[in-house]
């Protein structure tokens, strides 16, 4: 469930004591007591590190600056900082241990932008390039001569599973990668340790299995989805917008499929990176093909197979060598922890960035490219007619990619170093919400149309909700699926625990 | 290639057909241009017919040069909007709707017919008598306009007058303008979780000053089942509904009678 | 006495092939259709002069009734069967009909005894059920029809058919305002009623003289639909929409089997696979045999599950290699050697699916009656078998299904189909559910529009 969302409807501290308490279950888990712990270096985007030192996000939460003016919103301050732990709500043993909190550049893009800046390496070389996160929040960064132009398109979760049918985060058994071979789709799965398997052999036409994988998937990352598009629309089975089978999706093992309204979503997310890449382009002034490097971050930029990104537009198209760089944001707490100077260094950058920094929301540029990603994505517009309509508007020229660039996988895991313990992942780090409900028929049918397993039913008519399996407003097909319409999500109220 | 391989291994028997026969009306459509299409449609009037082109084609300065001059040979400057002006737009909905062009030209010629009414406003003796105001906003504290501009372009595209409130729009200045333009409709779209609650405001703040109009609501955080809760609420789940909303009220439809037309469930 | 379909003959589409129906039938000289062989029937029209006396009309039907015998013998052809499609006089002078009938069959069983090829006599009178502008279905025109159909009997003909065409005079105003609504309401509810009406008094005649009852066709209507619509290049019907009047035909077509009628439907039905997929019950087909009659966009693809093959009509007179009906009964004839030899073969489906393949694609109305297509338009139709414009407008929905979903399999539709294909779409969800509501809805509008319809007086409603 969108963290913004849950903290406006249910309460910021509310959201504050969840983040809390998964803190504590990772040391508890790693059998960290507080007094053995002396510093803490946290890093994430502004609503994440907000959250969990308690500053206010109304700022973040309403973005418009007429609202934030009638409603007396302050702007917060996000400068880099280090504080004692123990002032954190919730965290008072923790006195002493000291926290480290690297800076944001501007309200919308975070410390994890930075991360990718810094990390990366692009400040110190001197060629055009670009650094992407691909992420929610899908904070760019382009390097031209000494100036750095950065913004965030707000790709939204598709790219990391979500919003798609079948879609998850990248976790273990998962699908994280799809080829075409002999006459059939192949996928990768992901192991217990994260590991690359191969999956199975199937028909994306009906769903025929070939060849049974290694390891049964239960969905498909943000990587996958584009390794499917990348697929299919070579296969022609993928005809934007449409998906030109039977069932209008791809089927693939285990239940998994792709549909027309993933692939909306899907193109909603990759336009919109795209058109950011233009805008920043067009505020550089110069051409998207003159972009000789790009960087990829974040979980599914490291997952993800460059070169079929670069072949659906996730990746300028002329670069000559991509970088897969990793999660940034773990690696730069980790040279925040380690280095006080580290953090200032950092403060300095976010400051010389901010003067560049390109509010893709008044920006013309961004509409008019992203308005032209639509209709090439959902209306199926075709890919010259978008580059006419570039030219005419006067906007830095997209084109297909013609040439490989070379990838560089830095790293080959989100994290690349898992230790001697291995990755065990945190289960249930959220909350329960539940309603009461009088008049329910116990129909069942709310629990039905669940995909996520997150929604529960009690005999005595009382609904409960995993705040961390639920897909949350977007979803809501619970809510809809109830006749009387008795569900109802503004009554849904958080267990105390 | 790839693709008759899946379906070999795949389907009983099936066959590529472009091999064996050729659908040439589909062959003939696809050779048109847009272009070409739009030729059919332009009014005949010599005057007219440049005017309407420039639209087509989104040239705003086409567009107020061919107004120029037909003002200065002596037409009447509103009957210009709806002839030309309007005439042009009507030929970009139609192909619009047959999806011979897209979204983009939409946009731009929207813009270029724009400019020709406020030229066209700026020479006219009278006041022009649009088919009917319709108020366009987004909600307070939400910057996510592209979905509320594709709407105004649909609308102005279909003849209507749009008072574009722009993004970030307070709920009284949305409710001042309402009691102002007295329009058809009202639209708000909103793409947050967090901001569509001002819709239930600008709802209870309607209710209160007894200005009873359909208040379309869109974008992609509201859905229809918290729309239904507002007492003036209607769905919209696609912008091409909106002036298909519009000419709805026009032939008499209320609140109710636009939920049983658009609504899903 | 009628009983509906609710289930389907074929429960896998694969089943159904040419040549092979569930229910074969027996009729005159030795034949038995559809029992694992194909055969041609041949039809013709005598030169229009010879329309003025009975006696002129004979002598042309015996000529062309040797001709056929003749050829038929001298390639070694097994099997065939003769269909007669009356003109006027014919059938409003019943007795003239008779005699050309008897005259025919007396050359068929001189061939029969002296050579042993199988031989049945197809008549089909015309459906002379009307007065200048105005139909009358239920008078005394009527009588004359059934007058006809007895006599024939009684005079050696083997099936009996009718092109019935109740419903017409609704039809023709709506197909030509694309008005989905009224195609549905003129075939899938007048011309089944009226389908209805005749069929139980033709079964009766047929029963009683120990003939075939065979079939109809909605040639009145889907045929018109077919030929307006014309070729790829015409405008002035969307192909998606005579797809549509074609399979709402199905729903009424299927009456007369209904009524008791047991096949083989009549050869310009298109709708036949349809029929059979459903009915189990023997089919005739043209298709590109009949290009001397009219061009269709589906000239092999119909030969899929026909049962008998046919050349729909063919003008008597003389051709380099004989007469006319000599050159194309031998085309048919070797029509259904090469798919009798793939039944032999076993490799029929083969050959079923190569036919369906050479023109699926061509036309939206090819694609629909691809066999398997057609039979989830039958599905559609058994699914409210017992309620006629429910099953009707299931027909019609189906096919906009099946079109939509064609298009993302290599179905290439223009704009104009897809636009009417999307209009229609919506004219027929907004339909109402039930057949009372719309009935009655459709009464008082078509009264209205349409000057010549008297639905009391024809339909008795
Ligand atoms: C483009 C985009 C942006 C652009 C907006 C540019 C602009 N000028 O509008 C930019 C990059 C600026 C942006 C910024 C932000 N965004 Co943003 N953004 C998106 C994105 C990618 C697409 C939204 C969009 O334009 N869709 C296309 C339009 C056409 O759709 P639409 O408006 O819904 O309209 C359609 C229908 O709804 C309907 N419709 C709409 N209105 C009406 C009205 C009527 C009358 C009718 C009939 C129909 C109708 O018609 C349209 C289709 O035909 C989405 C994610 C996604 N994949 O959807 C996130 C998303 C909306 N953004 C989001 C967020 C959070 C933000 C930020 C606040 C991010 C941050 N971390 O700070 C910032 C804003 C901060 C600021 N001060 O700028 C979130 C909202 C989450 C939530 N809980 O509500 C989303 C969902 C992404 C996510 N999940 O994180 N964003
Ligand atoms: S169905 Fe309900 S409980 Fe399940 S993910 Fe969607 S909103 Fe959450
Ligand atoms: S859908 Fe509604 S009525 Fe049915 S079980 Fe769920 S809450 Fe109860």
């Amino acid at each position: 469930m969108d963290h913004l969302h849950f903290a406006v409807t249910w309460g910021q501290d509310t959201a504050h004591d969840l983040v809390v308490q998964a803190l504590m279950t990772l040391f508890n888990t790693l059998g960290a007591t507080p007094g053995s712990i002396d510093r803490i270096a946290i890093c994430g985007n502004p609503i994440q590190l907000s959250l969990f030192q308690g500053i206010p996000i109304d700022d973040l939460a309403y973005a418009g600056d007429k609202k934030k003016e009638k409603y007396h919103i302050a702007d917060q301050d996000r400068s880099a900082a280090v504080r004692d732990a123990g002032e954190i709500a919730g965290m008072g043993a923790f006195e002493g241990c000291e926290l480290r909190v690297p800076p944001a550049v501007k309200h919308e893009v975070g410390a994890d932008a930075l991360a990718l800046l810094v990390k990366s390496g692009m400040l110190d070389s001197p060629e055009i390039s670009i650094a992407t996160d691909y992420g929610t929040n899908a904070e760019m960064a382009l390097k031209v001569d000494d100036i750095i132009y950065t913004g965030s398109a707000a790709a939204g979760p598709a790219l990391e599973g979500q919003e798609v049918a079948c879609g998850t985060l990248a976790k273990p058994r998962v699908v994280s990668d799809i080829d075409f071979e002999d006459g059939a789709f192949r996928s990768t799965v992901l192991s217990d340790d994260m590991d690359e398997c191969t999956g199975a052999l199937f028909n994306p036409i009906n769903g025929e299995i070939y060849e049974e994988g290694t390891i049964a998937a239960t969905g498909i990352t943000g990587t996958g989805v584009i390794a499917l598009i990348k697929e299919g629309m070579e296969t022609e089975l993928v005809k934007l917008p449409h998906i030109k089978t039977r069932h209008k999706a791809l089927l693939l093992h285990d239940d998994l499929y792709f549909d027309e309204h993933d692939l909306v979503e899907a193109g909603r997310a990759i336009g919109a990176i795209r058109a950011g890449h233009v805008t920043l382009c067009d505020a550089a002034g110069i051409d998207v093909k003159d972009i000789e490097t790009a960087y990829m971050s974040g979980a599914a930029g490291t997952y993800m197979d460059a070169a079929k990104a670069h072949m659906v537009g996730l990746v300028p198209y002329a670069v000559r060598d991509v970088y897969q760089i990793g999660n940034t944001s773990l690696a730069l707490a980790r040279d925040v922890l380690l280095s006080e100077d580290r953090l200032w260094e950092l403060e300095d950058v976010a400051r010389s960035v901010r003067g560049s920094h390109v509010m893709f929301a008044t920006s013309p540029a961004f509409k008019k490219a992203y308005i032209n990603e639509l209709s090439y994505w959902e209306e199926g517009m075709p890919f010259e007619r978008m580059q006419t309509m570039l030219k005419r508007r006067g906007l830095p020229m997209v084109a297909a990619p013609t040439t490989d660039p070379k990838v560089h996988r830095i790293v080959v895991k989100d994290i690349p170093d898992l230790g001697t313990e291995g990755l065990r992942v945190l289960e249930r780090t959220g909350t329960l919400l539940t309603m009461k409900i009088e008049e329910c028929t116990l129909c069942g049918l709310c629990e039905e149309v669940c995909t996520h397993d997150a929604i529960e039913l009690h005999e005595d008519g009382t609904v409960v909700i995993r705040s961390d399996l639920c897909d949350g407003s977007h979803c809501q097909k619970c809510i809809h699926a109830c006749h009387e319409e008795l569900l109802c999500w503004e009554c849904l109220e958080v267990v105390e625990r | 290639m790839a693709l008759k391989k899946i379906k070999e291994r795949s389907m009983a028997l099936d066959i590529d057909p472009d091999d064996i026969l050729v659908r040439y009306n589909v062959r003939l459509e696809k050779e048109i241009t847009p272009e070409e299409a739009a030729e059919e449609l332009y009014p005949d009037d010599p005057h007219l017919k440049p005017i309407a082109q420039a639209v087509f084609v989104g040239d705003e300065e086409g567009v107020v040069a061919g107004l120029e001059k037909a003002i200065s040979g002596g037409m009447d400057p509103l009957k210009l909007i709806d002839d030309a002006l309007i005439g042009g737009m009507n030929v970009v909905s139609k192909l619009y709707d047959e999806a011979v062009i897209y979204l983009p030209d939409v946009m731009l010629s929207s813009d270029a017919m724009q400019k020709g009414i406020e030229y066209c406003k700026s020479k006219a003796t009278s006041d022009m008598k649009p088919k009917g105001t319709v108020i366009c906003h987004v909600a307070e504290g939400d910057v996510h306009d592209i979905g509320k501009t594709i709407v105004v372009a649909l609308l102005r595209a279909n003849g209507y007058n749009v008072v574009d409130l722009g993004r970030d729009c307070p709920v009284e200045e949305v409710v001042e303008h309402v009691e102002k333009e007295r329009p058809l409709m009202l639209t708000g779209t909103a793409l947050m979780t967090t901001t569509m609650y001002a819709f239930k405001h600008i709802n209870d703040k309607l209710k209160e000053k007894n200005l009873a109009l359909p208040f379309v609501c869109g974008g992609g955080a509201v859905n229809q089942d918290f729309v239904s809760k507002l007492e003036f609420g209607v769905y919209g789940e696609e912008a091409p509904q909106a002036p298909r909303m519009a000419a709805s009220i026009l032939s008499g439809a209320n609140v109710g009678k636009l939920r049983e037309e658009f609504h899903k469930h | 006495m009628v009983k509906r379909f609710t289930t389907m003959a074929y429960d896998d589409p694969d089943e159904m092939t040419f040549g092979v129906a569930k229910e074969p039938v027996k009729a005159g000289l030795g034949l038995t259709i559809g029992d694992g062989f194909t055969t041609p029937e041949i039809n013709y029209a005598p030169r229009p002069e010879t329309a003025s006396s009975k006696e002129k009309l004979v002598k042309e039907y015996k000529s062309i009734t040797t001709d056929i015998m003749d050829r038929m013998v001298a390639v070694g052809f097994p099997g065939v069967v003769l269909e007669t499609e009356h003109v006027q006089e014919m059938t409003n002078n019943p007795e003239w009909g008779a005699a050309v009938a008897h005259a025919q069959k007396e050359i068929m069983e001189r061939y029969h005894d002296e050579y042993g090829i199988n031989c049945a006599l197809r008549h089909t009178p015309g459906d002379i059920r009307e007065d200048r502008d105005y139909l009358r279905l239920r008078e005394d025109k009527y009588d004359t029809l059934l007058k006809s159909f007895e006599l024939l009997a009684e005079n050696g003909v083997d099936m009996l058919s009718v092109e019935s065409m109740g419903g017409k005079e609704v039809f023709d105003h709506a197909i030509l305002r694309d008005d989905v609504p009224g195609v549905l309401f003129s075939i899938g509810c007048l011309g089944a009623m009226d389908m209805e009406y005749i069929w139980k008094d033709i079964v009766k005649i047929a029963k009683d003289h120990n003939v075939v009852p065979a079939g109809d066709t909605d040639c009145a209507q889907a045929n018109t639909a077919m030929f307006v619509a014309g070729g790829l290049l015409d405008k002035n019907l969307a192909h998606t929409l005579a797809i549509i009047a074609r399979t709402i035909s199905a729903s009424r077509t299927l009456v007369a089997w209904e009524c008791g009628a047991t096949g083989p439907n009549k050869d310009c039905g298109y709708e036949g696979t349809i029929l059979k997929s459903i009915g189990g019950r023997p089919i005739a087909q043209e298709g590109k045999t009949s290009t001397c009659a009219h061009s269709d966009v589906m000239g092999n693809l119909v030969m899929q599950c026909c049962d008998l093959w046919s050349n729909e009509s063919v003008e008597y007179h003389g051709e380099f290699g004989g007469t006319s009906v000599q050159a194309w009964g031998e085309t048919l004839a070797y029509d259904c050697t090469l798919m009798n030899v793939a039944l032999k073969t076993g490799t029929e489906k083969t050959l079923r699916d190569l036919f369906m393949l050479s023109d699926k694609y061509r036309d939206p109305q090819g694609y629909v009656l691809a066999y398997p297509n057609a039979w989830k338009v039958g599905k559609a139709i058994v699914e409210d078998g017992d309620d006629l414009y429910l099953r009707a407008k299931n027909a019609a929905l189906e096919t906009c299904n099946i079109l939509e979903e064609g298009v993302n399999e290599g179905l290439k539709l223009t704009r104009f189909e897809t636009k009417a294909l999307r209009d229609a779409k919506i004219a027929l969800e907004g339909l109402p559910d039930d057949q009372d509501t719309f009935v009655s809805e459709s009464l008082d509008k078509y009264k209205k529009e349409v000057r010549v319809f008297e639905p009391k007086r024809n339909y008795d409603l």
